[in-house]
């Protein structure tokens, strides 16, 4: 019955993570001006994750959200496809190894998945056009990153309040 | 927030500056034009008439202006049209979903990235 119930709340949750990346892809940030920045909203859905079950539900969240998209939207194995992909594994990877840790709240945490985002983004790109210039978009990536993996954060750790959840491992 | 995020907002920061002044060349003489990798193309960006060139890429042709030490990506066919968007640039323009790459590049510069 528990695991049922875990069930529904991760597709539940894996759901929730799409329709925002979807919705979330229809308004460009500041008019468009910065072009292919995005606040990132998908990603509270992932650090709650992270904090309200474990690693392993915020890795399949995350993989789902990808694939999802993909099939909906960009395509399933197109170039896109990979560099959101390469993206999302790098930023959960980042988030988990820095919770564990236990210095780092959950603001903290949310900061370093969304520069593991970027970071992921560009090598993929790097490597897979084979143009070490590209790390020239890695400043200004890094530096948006900052407020969105800020805001992020204090979404992720609200909603953990407002749902008065005790997180299971608060420890590791 | 505690006192371990604002260490890392201040080492990021200055990690940033550093990147940033460190990778910011000035003036671009050349641009280099590559298709998953491979140079297409070497233009020499000069304060003349505009010019126009055409890469095939993936979903389309990406057609690109030249002119003043800049360029930009006039027409390209992709889902979110990044390329376009970003105006004239002297650095570098990135179509990932055609995989074309505009590199601009100093004069001696050049002959690293074409080899």
């Amino acid at each position: 019955m528990l695991q049922l119930k875990k069930h529904m709340q991760l597709s539940m949750l894996l759901t929730l993570a799409v329709v925002i990346s979807i919705i979330e892809s229809f308004f460009p940030l500041f008019g468009g001006i910065i072009p292919g920045f995005k606040l990132g909203l998908a990603n509270v859905v992932i650090v709650f994750a992270l904090y309200v079950f474990r690693f392993k539900e915020a890795l399949f969240i995350s993989l789902g959200k990808v694939l999802l998209v993909a099939i909906l939207r960009t395509g399933l194995f197109s170039v896109t496809f990979f560099f959101s992909l390469s993206g999302a594994l790098v930023s959960v990877l980042v988030m988990a190894l820095f919770k564990k840790f236990n210095k780092f709240s959950i603001v903290g945490v949310s900061l370093i998945g969304a520069i593991g985002h970027g970071m992921g983004q560009i090598f993929f790109a790097v490597f897979f056009l084979e143009s070490w210039q590209i790390i020239n978009y890695l400043p200004i990536v890094m530096l948006l990153s900052i407020p969105s993996g800020i805001i992020v954060g204090l979404l992720a750790k609200n909603l953990i309040v407002y749902f008065d959840i005790n997180t299971v491992n608060k420890q590791n | 927030m505690n006192k371990y995020d604002f260490g890392m907002v201040f080492l990021l920061i200055l990690f940033i500056s550093f990147f940033y002044f460190s990778f910011n060349n000035v003036n671009s003489e050349n641009a280099v034009i590559k298709y998953n990798g491979e140079v297409i193309k070497t233009i020499e960006l000069g304060k003349e008439e505009t010019r126009y060139f055409e890469v095939e890429g993936d979903l389309g042709l990406v057609v690109i202006e030249v002119k003043d030490y800049q360029a930009r990506v006039v027409e390209e066919t992709s889902p979110l049209n990044i390329c376009s968007n970003m105006g004239w640039r002297n650095d570098i323009i990135v179509c990932l979903p055609n995989r074309v790459v505009i590199e601009m590049v100093a004069d001696d510069a050049v002959d690293t990235i074409v080899r």
